[in-house]
């Protein structure tokens, strides 16, 4: 049986997509699961770079559709996972050089090897959106709690409620100390909003931007909070129903206060 | 931040809900923005219904979605030719012929005899609501649908083409209803003794106002059948 | 709407100097683009100039809704450049700002409609009525940006000083044709973790990017609330980021009266300024 094919998307660019991708991936390889990713965002690649494989790239998603070499040859195996592989894009090419249908049939061929294809989307509803989204079945649309973010969650969740395709919503970023001083929108009031089944929570966080500069996936540290945050929405894309944990605990608060200052 | 403390203090709304708010009214004028059938089709029914109590001038109504700094707002601006002396019935359902090709009778009982209608052509007969797969129609006690052609009479022999603009306009979907209005408006009706309408003299007096456009300024059937 | 077109400059006189068109763009997305337009906008009408702003994002228009204009868009760019409407028409005033005008995006649209010359001939258009058109670039290098691109004379890029928006600046950079003369605006900068290695710094940055540095602004809250407000902070003479946006629209304007773009911003934020009173170590 083919594996899942998940696009990682949000409209508004720079809310969390590659590290939702990156991380979720990697919590889902760590629970036993195949996973590949596909860098969608052609020309603009960062995939490789949140991960760290930037320098193992040999061959991209681009010559694989052009047939310029074999789909496993362009897969970069991340051995600090059991079971990860990453399709990059490529850097020097522009979003039209792949086509909806040839990216479908790649992503098609992909979920037969693996449990999950996650593939990273480029920001905006252009070409290069479509594309992303046209090889997958299911998609996360990633926001944070900031009206530009969110309305432009709205739109691309009608773009993908069009094709039919069932969403899940991953808040991104969110201050508990700014949310508790009503200066920044709730989740249920996100929730509420784009009335989307939500599937994750996840805190802003320097962590994940010294993760990105050494290329590793927040994950890889173990037992941290935002590893055990992915690990949950792992477990509920797996069909599991786990409560959201509180994220305004004081210890939590104190933590992040200590990190921003 | 010192300033935000302040602000609240005073009565400021936090700019988390402030934010809500708008985000709400912009996701809505987004919506209506993207739906423009659906916008059209709210047009075409509010136009209709304002159309049973007053007769437009379609041709200089303005119907708008104004977003307003705290709402959005639906506002029409429609030129009123006359007021109608009565209103005129809604539309028919949209008839859903059964497997068998025969449309089924009203779910509800018939006020007036239908003697009328078994002087028109046969199809007036199946001016019925939808059968079979569509839900029960509920129709409004003061129209009988069925017997409309009773209803309409006082106003058949002045302006056939009102009774046939209210279903068109009525129903966007509007296969099934063309059939409709067709037998009842075929020719004008004589009314029989079913409304209480005034001798004829004087109803044709009462029918036409002064400086009232001829019906021919309604929407025609003949358009609705195209649409 | 009668009221706006006897606003709106008309048609210049022969000696005019025609305005600056300037696009404001970045690669990456959320790094502050459309934050940038809107305050350094609003900060060139303050000193006086007549400023038009053009949101070239297409299908998710923002810079309305960060400026608090969103319930006064009836019109947008596809509507003029399909000439269903004249550009004054289109015209939104902002609030607050007598000189500053708005030319929305269409939201219900697709960039791809967005025909690249006539998008050029409006910009030149506008620079007969206006000092200032500033163009909010989309995330991205599709057509968006291309057309965002297209009517400007120079350009500002945006970027974090975070490892994926400066490869996509550079990826940008190289995308602008070089008389663009482009300049850097370094934007949510976290001085605490420069200090502490754990954030590029300014000059990380620029080592990469190589532009003339034109301004750096720190992270700070108060840019949030800002836009869920759908204000500018470069209009609150308390604000310190808005103080940044001002400096800016000085250098922008040529004058020899701004402070120069230092690497090392002040810090921002009440607290940050009374830790300096009492000596936290930060």
């Amino acid at each position: 049986m083919s594996g899942r094919r998940i696009v990682v998307t949000s409209g508004k660019g720079g809310v969390g997509k590659t590290t939702t991708t990156a991380n979720l991936g990697a919590a889902l390889a760590r629970r036993g699961a195949r996973v590949a990713l596909v860098d969608a965002d052609i020309g603009l690649r960062n995939l490789d770079l949140v991960l760290g494989v930037e320098k193992r790239i040999v061959f991209d998603l681009v010559e694989v559709v052009e047939g310029r070499c074999q789909l496993r040859q362009a897969l970069i195996r991340d051995k600090r996972f059991e079971q990860l592989w990453i399709l990059p894009a490529s850097q020097t090419r522009e979003k039209e050089a792949v086509g909806e249908a040839q990216m479908t049939a790649l992503i098609a061929e992909l979920a037969e090897s693996v449990d999950y294809v996650l593939v990273d989307s480029p920001a905006g509803i252009e070409h290069g959106f479509r594309s992303a989204v046209a090889g997958a079945t299911e998609a996360l649309v990633v926001t944070t709690p900031e009206v530009s973010a969110v309305r432009d969650a709205d739109r691309v969740i009608g773009k993908l409620a069009e094709r039919r395709m069932p969403v899940r919503l991953i808040v991104n970023r969110i201050r508990p100390d700014m949310i508790r001083s009503g200066d920044m929108m709730t989740v249920e009031d996100v929730c509420e909003i784009l009335s989307a089944e939500l599937a994750g929570i996840v805190p802003d966080d320097e962590a994940v931007i010294d993760g990105t500069n050494r290329g590793e996936p927040v994950v890889l540290g173990g037992a941290t909070r935002l590893a055990a945050i992915y690990e949950r929405i792992a477990r509920r894309l797996e069909g599991e129903v786990v409560p959201f944990s509180r994220l305004d605990e004081p210890g939590f608060f104190s933590r992040l206060l200590g990190a921003w200052r | 931040m010192f300033k935000e403390f302040l602000a609240r203090l005073f009565g400021a709304e936090p700019s988390g809900k402030t934010a809500k708010d708008r985000l709400k009214l912009v996701l809505l004028s987004d919506h209506i923005s993207l739906a423009p059938e659906v916008v059209e089709a709210l047009k075409t029914d509010l136009l209709e219904v304002i159309g049973r109590y007053v007769e437009i001038d379609t041709s200089h109504v303005v119907v708008d979605f104004e977003h307003r700094d705290r709402e959005i707002a639906l506002t029409a601006n429609v030129p009123i030719l006359s007021m109608r002396d009565r209103p005129l019935p809604p539309p028919l359902p949209p008839i859903v012929p059964r497997a068998n090709g025969v449309a089924t009778a009203p779910a509800f009982e018939l006020d007036e005899p239908a003697a009328p209608l078994a002087e028109t052509s046969p199809p007036s007969a199946e001016a019925a609501p939808p059968a079979g797969e569509a839900a029960p129609v509920e129709a409004p006690a003061e129209t009988c649908a069925p017997s409309e052609t009773p209803a309409e009479a006082p106003l058949a022999g002045d302006e056939p083409i009102a009774a046939a603009d209210s279903p068109a306009a009525g129903a966007p979907a509007a296969e099934p209803v063309a059939e409709v209005p067709v037998a009842v408006t075929a020719e004008p009706v004589v009314p029989q003794a079913v409304t209480p309408a005034p001798a004829n003299g004087k109803r044709s007096r009462r029918r036409r106002r002064k400086g009232a456009p001829p019906p021919a300024s309604m929407p025609k059937l003949s358009d609705a059948a195209k649409a | 709407m009668h009221e706006l077109a006897s606003e709106v400059p008309a048609e210049a006189p022969v000696a005019k100097v025609r305005g600056r068109s300037i696009v404001v763009t970045s690669g990456k997305g959320g790094v502050g683009k459309t934050t940038t337009t809107a305050n350094v906008g609003a900060a060139l009408a303050a000193r006086g100039a007549r400023v038009v702003l053009i949101d070239a994002d297409v299908g998710l228009r923002n810079l309305d809704i960060v400026l608090g204009l969103e319930s006064r868009v009836r019109y947008h760019v596809l509507d003029v450049l399909e000439e269903k409407i004249g550009i004054e028409d289109a015209l939104v005033r902002d609030k607050r700002t007598e000189n500053l005008y708005l030319l929305a995006a269409a939201q219900s649209r697709e960039k791809e409609e967005v025909e690249t010359a006539k998008m050029r001939a409006l910009v030149e258009a506008l620079r007969d009525r206006f000092d200032y058109v500033l163009i909010d670039s989309p995330a991205g290098i599709e057509s968006g940006f291309k057309n965002a691109v297209v009517g400007a004379d120079e350009a500002i890029v945006v970027c974090m000083p975070e490892v994926s928006s400066v490869r996509d600046a550079d990826r940008v950079v190289g995308l602008l044709p070089n008389s663009m003369r482009p300049q850097l605006i370094v934007n949510r900068l976290r001085p605490g973790l420069v200090r502490k290695q754990k954030m590029l710094s300014v000059e990380d940055v620029n080592a990469i990017l190589h532009l003339p540095l034109l301004g750096v602004l720190t992270d700070d809250e108060s840019v949030i609330k800002a836009a869920n407000r759908g204000e500018a902070l470069s209009l609150d003479p308390a604000s310190s980021i808005g103080s940044i946006y001002r400096d800016i629209a000085a250098r922008i304007a040529g004058d020899e009266a701004a402070p120069k773009a230092s690497a090392e911003p002040a810090p921002a934020g009440v607290f940050a300024k009374l830790g300096a009173l009492f000596g936290r170590k930060r």
